[in-house]
């Protein structure tokens, strides 16, 4: 009858089935001291009371009232002990070998669920403030991911080196399974450097090299010979502003095309300088 | 001046009306403990609470009772 209460394994909402759960991590009990210790407090109260007003109540026989108060404001202390250490119970980070899940309980009806894929995680680190944390273990693992302002923080948790370790061990496990990654990414996204490379490169082309002149000379052939300055586009666009990746490409592409005109200036087109109109005298 | 009899009805149902107050607070209780919790602490937790609350309950309607036939 009573056997949930023996030792069960982690599941959780949404766990999935070849997922398993490597830490399960509460809070440090020393987030619990200050809460507990007042209600600790406010429930020496009546006694308080009874030793303050005990000849007053006594005289008046007011004693069946006293006590029935009494266990009236001991079942409300109860009933807030038991709110704390619920929200204390339901505030929890869960490390599985897939992902860190977060869930934060503020109130019964206030609750928010935050997760991050271990192939994001691109650096672990963890703090330890003050006097108490260093003493007892216990302090924040923040989890820095690919993402400009994305960052996980696991706050009060206890041996918080520890986590850390086993994060970034899971991590190597991650790596050593699915290859390495880049800029928070493993060979599951597909990323491709050299293709990227080149879109790059040809975006940055296309967005510097500027339209075609038109007050170019070189558009201005007295002899209307189409074909024969094809490479107009090429020869009027300056180099100014551009890397050296592009200004490479560019000269490759130029002689690349002054070679084709040098071989149809042999063959067919002759060139500006040493043209000849044919049947007129010398 | 409303009879005795009448203030002890009022009172009995004042304390009935309080005492479904506090066990709807501890149905959530119990409720969010055994839904969200995860592993067994959180049912180790919700078991002493549930004891707690029916001998604090049972202990306090006997002093309520008390008072009610005693004045």
């Amino acid at each position: 009858m009573f056997n949930f209460l023996k030792n069960t394994s982690y599941t959780f909402e949404g766990k999935k089935d070849e997922e398993s759960v490597v830490l399960f991590l509460h809070r440090h009990w020393y987030v619990l001291t200050g809460k507990i210790t007042t209600i600790l407090i406010m429930s020496l109260v009546p006694i308080l009371l009874l030793i303050v007003f005990g000849q007053l109540i006594l005289s008046n026989n007011l004693i069946p009232l006293f006590t029935f108060l009494w266990a009236s404001y001991i079942m409300a202390l109860w009933y807030y002990l038991f709110y704390v250490l619920t929200m204390y119970t339901l505030d929890y980070w869960i490390v599985t070998n897939e992902r860190i899940v977060n869930n934060i309980q503020r109130g019964f009806f206030n609750r928010s669920i935050a997760e991050l894929s271990i192939h994001m995680i691109q650096d672990v680190s963890v703090k330890l403030v003050g006097m108490i944390p260093t003493m007892l273990n216990f302090g924040s693992v923040e989890v820095q991911t690919a993402a400009e302002e994305g960052h996980f923080k696991l706050q009060d948790v206890p041996k918080p080196q520890s986590v850390k370790d086993k994060v970034m061990e899971i991590i190597e496990e991650t790596e050593s399974e699915l290859g390495p990654r880049m800029h928070g990414m493993t060979q599951r996204h597909h990323f491709h450097p050299d293709k990227y490379v080149i879109q790059r490169i040809s975006e940055e082309t296309k967005n510097k090299l500027p339209e075609t002149d038109t007050t170019s000379d070189v558009e201005m052939g007295e002899n209307n010979n189409e074909g024969f300055f094809d490479n107009k586009s090429i020869d009027t666009v300056s180099d100014e502003g551009l890397d050296k990746e592009t200004q490479l490409k560019r000269q490759i592409e130029w002689q690349e095309q002054n070679r084709i005109n040098e071989d149809n200036t042999g063959n067919n087109a002759p060139s500006k300088s040493n043209f000849v109109p044919p049947n007129l005298p010398l | 001046m409303p009879a005795l009899t009448d203030i002890k009805t009022y009172a009995t149902f004042i304390y009935a009306f309080l005492m479904l107050v506090y066990w709807s607070g501890t149905f959530v209780i119990l409720y969010h403990l055994i839904r969200f919790g995860i592993g067994n602490q959180p049912k180790k937790i919700a078991v002493v609470f549930l004891s707690g609350s029916l001998i604090l309950s049972i202990i306090t309607t006997l002093f309520f009772a008390q008072v009610i036939f005693t004045q």
